[in-house]
C-alpha cells in the first residue's frame, strides 16, 4: 500500500508537486502520465524516498518514509521496492547474472547466497533471458537489457514496483513482452505497480491513471507557481 | 569473496586494459627506487668484498682510484706502468709477497692479465678443466671468458691488437689454453690469464723468429758483422709459441725495465702493512701503495650521495605518481557519476559504494605491489647476475 498526505515538493523555484491525499491499494497498478516535465520522475523518486518531500507524508505500507534517515531509506527500498528506470542502468562490468543479483551485494539488509544464484537464474529464465546469464549488458539487445534490468528490480521480491518508462526506449514487441513481465510478477505476487508512461495504448493494462498534469486524477494537483 | 570486493574486481578485470597500465605505472614507480637501492647496495658489496680480499696495490704515482680500480676489474689502466725491478724492489723489503699484473692487452673484449700462478692461489680460484699455465704462450681462462670466448682447454686463443691504428704495437699471439677456471662471480671470471713473461711476448719486448745466424738465412739479413745480424722485414716473428720454436723466443732490452701495471701486495702481518705503507709513503718517489678498501670506501661515500640523490628524486616521482593517480580515480567517479547514481538509487547501503571505490585503489595497489616483487624476484634471478657483470 501506497499512501500520500498533503505532499508538496518544490524545486528550481518554478515547479512545485503538490498532492493532497493519494492512496494505492496493494496489488493496483498504477499509470503515471502526463507531459515532459509535469513531474512524473520526481514523483516515482518521492516515492522510493530518492527525494524528501519539502511537507506532507509519504506511506509505504505503514512506514512513513519522511521520519526515516537517508540509509534508513535505502535500506528500506531495497527491501521494498524495485526500481525500473528508462535507460537500464546496468553496470556494464558485471555479467547478466552479477547485474541480477547486485541488490543483494550492495546492501547487507539483503544477504547474498548460493542460492541467490539460482534465484536469479530463475527470473532470467522466465523472461527468456536463461542462457544468456554470462552475457556482459553490451552484448544484449535494448530490450533484453530492459528484461535484465527488471530481473534485478525483482531479486529481492520487492511488494512495490516502480517503473519510470521502462517501455519508453523499446519497439512494440518488446514494450508487450515487458510489460507482460512485469503484470505477472504483480500479479503472482500481489506487488503494486507504479509506472510512468507516454504510451497511452497501454493504459487499458493498469487498474488507475494517475495524470499529475491534467489534475484529472481525484486528489492529485500539480501546479506551476 | 566479500561482496565489495567482487564488485570492485569485475570492475579492474572489465576495464583490464586500463588497469594494467595503472598497474604497471605504480609498479614502476615502486620498483625504481626500491632496484636502485638494492643495486646501489649490491654493488657496493661486491665491490667492498673484492677490495677487502685485496691487501694492497702498488702502482705509479698518480690516480689511487684508477689504480684501484683497474686492478681490481682489469680496466685498461690509467696511469702509466711501472719497472718490474719495483717488484723486486718490494720483495727485497721482506715484508710482503708481490703479485705482478700486466693490464694492457685483451682478447676480443676480454682483458688479459699478465701475471703469476700465485695469483690463482691468491683468489682462491680453483679449476674447472685443465691446469695453470706452465710455459710462455699458454692461458688460463675465467669461466665467463671461456664462454664468451667459446674456448676450452686446449683450444687456443688469439690476442687482439692494442690499437686499430697500431697493429704492431702489440703482438697478436695465438696461446694455448690450459685450463679453465671455475666461476668466482668477480671480474676474474671475465678475464685471460697468461704468464707476464708472455704479455711481454704480446707487447713486442720478447719475441721468436728464424734462427739468422745460419748462413741459409742470410737472404733474411740486411747486414751482418761478427756480433750481430739485422734482419730485414722478410724475418717473421712467430705468432704462436710451440715446444718447436719456444727456444727462439728471447728478450730485447733489461727485462728490469718491462712493463708491470700494479702490484699486488700481500703483507706477511698487520706491521708489515703499515712499515711497508710507511716506507712507500715517505721514501718511495715514483711508486705509490694504496690500500684498496680505503679507495673503494671513499668512492662509495660518493656513490651513497648519489644514491640519496636518485631515492629523492625516485620519492618525488612516486609522490607525484601517486597524485596523479588519485587524480585518475576521481575523474574516473566523475565519469562514473550515473552508475553510483544507480547504486543509490536501488538501495545502496550507506559507505558500500565508498568500499567497493576504495577497494578498487586497494586492488589496484595491491597488484602493483605484487608486480614489483615479481619485478624483484625476476631481478634477483636475471638482474643480479647482469649486475654483478656491470660491476665485475
Amino acid at each position: 500500500m501506497i499512501r500520500l498526505e498533503k505532499l508538496r515538493f518544490s524545486y528550481a523555484a518554478d515547479f512545485t508537486l503538490e498532492i493532497e491525499r493519494l492512496e494505492l491499494e496493494q496489488g493496483t497498478k498504477a499509470a503515471i502520465t502526463g507531459s515532459s516535465g509535469c513531474g512524473k520522475t520526481t514523483f516515482i523518486k518521492l516515492l522510493a524516498g530518492i527525494l524528501k518531500p519539502d511537507s506532507g507524508k509519504i506511506f509505504l505500507d505503514d512506514l512513513e518514509l519522511t521520519t526515516y534517515s537517508e540509509s534508513e531509506l535505502q535500506d528500506l527500498r531495497i527491501v521494498k521496492a524495485g526500481l525500473v528506470f528508462q535507460e537500464f542502468e546496468l553496470l556494464d562490468y558485471l555479467t547478466v547474472l552479477d547485474n541480477v543479483t547486485l541488490p543483494l551485494r550492495i546492501n547487507p539488509v539483503l544477504k547474498y547466497r548460493k542460492e541467490s544464484q539460482h534465484r536469479a537464474k530463475e527470473l532470467l529464465n522466465s523472461v527468456g533471458l536463461g542462457e544468456k546469464y554470462r552475457r556482459y549488458p553490451n552484448k544484449l539487445s535494448q530490450g533484453e537489457r530492459q528484461r535484465v534490468a527488471i530481473c534485478r528490480a525483482l531479486i529481492a521480491t520487492p511488494g512495490i514496483l516502480l517503473c519510470d518508462e521502462p517501455t519508453a526506449n523499446l519497439d512494440a514487441r518488446n514494450r508487450d513482452i515487458i510489460l507482460q513481465i512485469i503484470f505477472d510478477y504483480c500479479e503472482a505476487e500481489n506487488a503494486t505497480l507504479v509506472m510512468v508512461t507516454h504510451d497511452r495504448e497501454i493504459l487499458n493494462s493498469f487498474d488507475r491513471e494517475i495524470d499529475l498534469q491534467q489534475f484529472n486524477s481525484s486528489q492529485t494537483k500539480t501546479s506551476y507557481e | 569473496m566479500n561482496n565489495s570486493m567482487y564488485l570492485a574486481w569485475n570492475y579492474l578485470k572489465y576495464h583490464w586494459g586500463k588497469t594494467l597500465l595503472l598497474v604497471f605505472a605504480i609498479s614502476m614507480v615502486i620498483f625504481i627506487p626500491l632496484v636502485l637501492n638494492l643495486f646501489a647496495n649490491k654493488g657496493a658489496e661486491r665491490m667492498m668484498s673484492r677490495a677487502v680480499t685485496t691487501p694492497l696495490l702498488a702502482g705509479s704515482k698518480g690516480s689511487a682510484t684508477e689504480l684501484t680500480l683497474s686492478t681490481l676489474y682489469f680496466r685498461e689502466p690509467g696511469i702509466p706502468p711501472l719497472e718490474f725491478r719495483e717488484i723486486k724492489a718490494l720483495e727485497n723489503e721482506g715484508l710482503a709477497r708481490a703479485i705482478p699484473l700486466n693490464l694492457e692487452y685483451k682478447v676480443k673484449e676480454q682483458p688479459i692479465v699478465g701475471t703469476t700462478t700465485a695469483y690463482f692461489d691468491f683468489r682462491n680460484a680453483g679449476f674447472a678443466s685443465g691446469r695453470p699455465m706452465a710455459v710462455i704462450g699458454e692461458c688460463v681462462l675465467g669461466a665467463s671468458a671461456a664462454i664468451k670466448l667459446n674456448a676450452n682447454t686446449g683450444d687456443a686463443v688469439i690476442s687482439s691488437p692494442a690499437g686499430a691504428f697500431d697493429v704492431a704495437g702489440s703482438f697478436p699471439l695465438k696461446m694455448k689454453v690450459t685450463g679453465v677456471l671455475k666461476p668466482l662471480n668477480t671480474a676474474d671470471d671475465e678475464a685471460v690469464f697468461t704468464d707476464l713473461k708472455t704479455a711481454w711476448v704480446i707487447s713486442g719486448k720478447a719475441h721468436g723468429h728464424d734462427e739468422l745466424t745460419t748462413a741459409t738465412a742470410d737472404s733474411l739479413l740486411l747486414s751482418r758483422s761478427d756480433s750481430i745480424a739485422i734482419a730485414s722485414k722478410a724475418v717473421l716473428s712467430y705468432t704462436e709459441i710451440t715446444p718447436e720454436n719456444i727456444n727462439s723466443f728471447h728478450f730485447h732490452g733489461d727485462p728490469d725495465h718491462y712493463p708491470v701495471n700494479a702490484i699486488i701486495a700481500i703483507p706477511k702481518d698487520k706491521k708489515s702493512e703499515l712499515m711497508l705503507r710507511g716506507r712507500y709513503e715517505n721514501e718511495v718517489q715514483n711508486v705509490q701503495i694504496v690500500v684498496p678498501e680505503k679507495v673503494v670506501d671513499e668512492l662509495l661515500e660518493t656513490v651513497v650521495s648519489v644514491k640519496e640523490i636518485l631515492t629523492l628524486a625516485a620519492i618525488s616521482i612516486g609522490a607525484a605518481t601517486l597524485v596523479i593517480t588519485l587524480l585518475v580515480f576521481s575523474l574516473s567517479i566523475r565519469l562514473r557519476k550515473k552508475e553510483i547514481q544507480t547504486l543509490k538509487y536501488i538501495g545502496a547501503a550507506k559507505g558500500s559504494i565508498t568500499g567497493i571505490l576504495s577497494l578498487e585503489i586497494v586492488l589496484v595497489f595491491a597488484l602493483s605491489t605484487l608486480l614489483t616483487l615479481f619485478y624483484l624476484l625476476a631481478i634477483n634471478g636475471i638482474g643480479l647476475p647482469l649486475l654483478e657483470q656491470l660491476i665485475q
